[in-house]
């Protein structure tokens, strides 16, 4: 037995546990710290140590069972912003067509830009105190998902359903109170969720698609 | 630091300190009974090798496999676990033969040692509570000691200055909450990867 191998000797099976990935994220922490405090050093963990958090993501971001609520709690953990977020998923996306030029602009890269913006969407749900309370953030993040969605062309009326009620709703609303962080936190919660006959998710996520909508683009324009 | 080693050790460590140090001690109890072998990785795989469904859905039947394994040791009845889990394509019956054998020349401390370390420290913990330190990690850390003490285990002789850098405060991020200078180092590292 070598070291801590017999632990981690299944590790290219690493897309199984696209749905228990706070599990699977302590799960090698604990077997990285232990090889260094029993004075192993197993070299192939030492290696593969470095390189963890990229292939994490890199695996798991073109899964397409990957949970996305699973994922948005692993990144949310490990960055400051969802500017360092966003950065990041450029670049592995950027990283993934780069080495499979094939993949450009087909359903795959689709999907896996998909499951990116759904884990943006999931991310920012997860993080919805702290954006909403942090207005400069929260306008950072949403122009940073706007770079991300011209950047790849992202312009699919299925992605961004326009539901005219529930779009002015939230833009009557929404001026009258943008002074006031905690008020627009207050609205969004207590008003528009439910107005608009939505949960709190998925209230959330229509209002995010109705801001990068190309309908309220033109708007902003004008 | 003494050489005894009690749970208040690991009151101040981040939940990812005290699972090294379990999985230290799984280590050093598969050397106390000489029953290292790299075939344990199959449990870990039988255990975790699920992705097509629902979490929970497809987490049970697997748990019922790891308790039949764990339970009905050492008359490892295949055809019983067989009945209970569903065929799944990545568990074929060599593999199930070799963990079973793994099974029948282990011992029961090592079995429940594995269990606790693999499955329960992990899972069910850390779903409810690792958003505190997950305080219940200490319970099971609890248990491994007191199965160590009760077998006459010795602890694991690790390097605690490593060790006591993993403080709670660094243990995990939330949302909202100022975080360290880890991040920035993270997306740094990232960036060289994919450089």
């Amino acid at each position: 037995m070598k070291g801590f191998s017999f632990i981690s000797a299944y590790y290219p099976r690493i897309h199984y546990f696209g749905n228990h990935l706070m599990h699977f994220e302590l799960f090698f922490k604990g077997v990285f710290l232990a090889n260094k405090v029993y004075k192993v050093f197993d070299e192939e963990l030492l290696v593969f140590e470095e390189k963890f958090p990229a292939f994490i993501i890199q695996k798991l971001g073109y899964s397409k069972n990957v949970n996305p609520r699973s994922w948005a709690m692993f990144v949310s953990s490990h960055f400051n912003t969802p500017q360092e977020a966003l950065e990041y998923a450029f670049s592995i996306i950027d990283e993934f067509i780069a080495s499979n030029p094939k993949h450009e602009n087909n359903v795959e890269t689709n999907l896996a830009i998909n499951n990116f913006i759904e884990i943006l969407v999931e991310l920012k749900d997860y993080r919805t105190h702290y954006l909403i309370n942090d207005f400069d953030d929260f306008e950072a993040f949403i122009k940073g998902v706007n770079v991300f969605i011209a950047q790849y062309e992202i312009i699919d009326e299925t992605f961004f359903p326009f539901e005219p009620e529930f779009s002015d709703y939230v833009q009557r609303l929404l001026p009258m109170y943008s002074k006031s962080k905690r008020r627009r936190y207050d609205i969004i919660l207590k008003y528009v969720y439910p107005s608009a006959g939505y949960g709190k998710e998925a209230g959330f996520k229509h209002l995010f698609r109705l801001l990068f909508s190309p309908q309220q683009q033109n708007l902003k324009k004008t | 630091m003494s050489n005894i080693v009690t749970i208040k050790n690991f009151e101040h460590l981040s939940v990812e300190a005290r699972y090294a140090y379990t999985l230290c001690c799984l280590k050093k109890a598969l050397e106390y009974f000489n029953l290292q072998d790299p075939d344990w990785h199959l449990v870990l795989d039988a255990l975790w090798g699920f992705f097509d469904c629902e979490p929970m859905d497809d987490i049970t039947p697997r748990l019922y496999l790891f308790e039949d394994l764990y339970m009905n040791r050492p008359s490892m009845p295949y055809y019983r676990v067989y009945t209970k889990v569903s065929p799944e394509p990545d568990l074929d019956l060599d593999t199930f033969n070799r963990i079973a054998k793994l099974y029948y020349f282990s011992n029961d401390t090592i079995i429940f040692l594995f269990y606790e370390a693999y499955y329960s420290f992990i899972h069910e913990e850390l779903y409810s509570n690792r958003f505190d330190n997950s305080p219940g990690t200490l319970n099971n850390l609890q248990l491994f000691f007191d199965t160590m003490e009760k077998h006459q285990i010795p602890h694991p002789i690790v390097d605690w200055q490593i060790l006591n850098e993993h403080t709670t405060k660094d243990s995990f991020h939330y949302a909202g909450e100022e975080k360290d200078k880890k991040s920035s180092k993270f997306l740094k590292q990232i960036r060289q990867t994919f450089k």
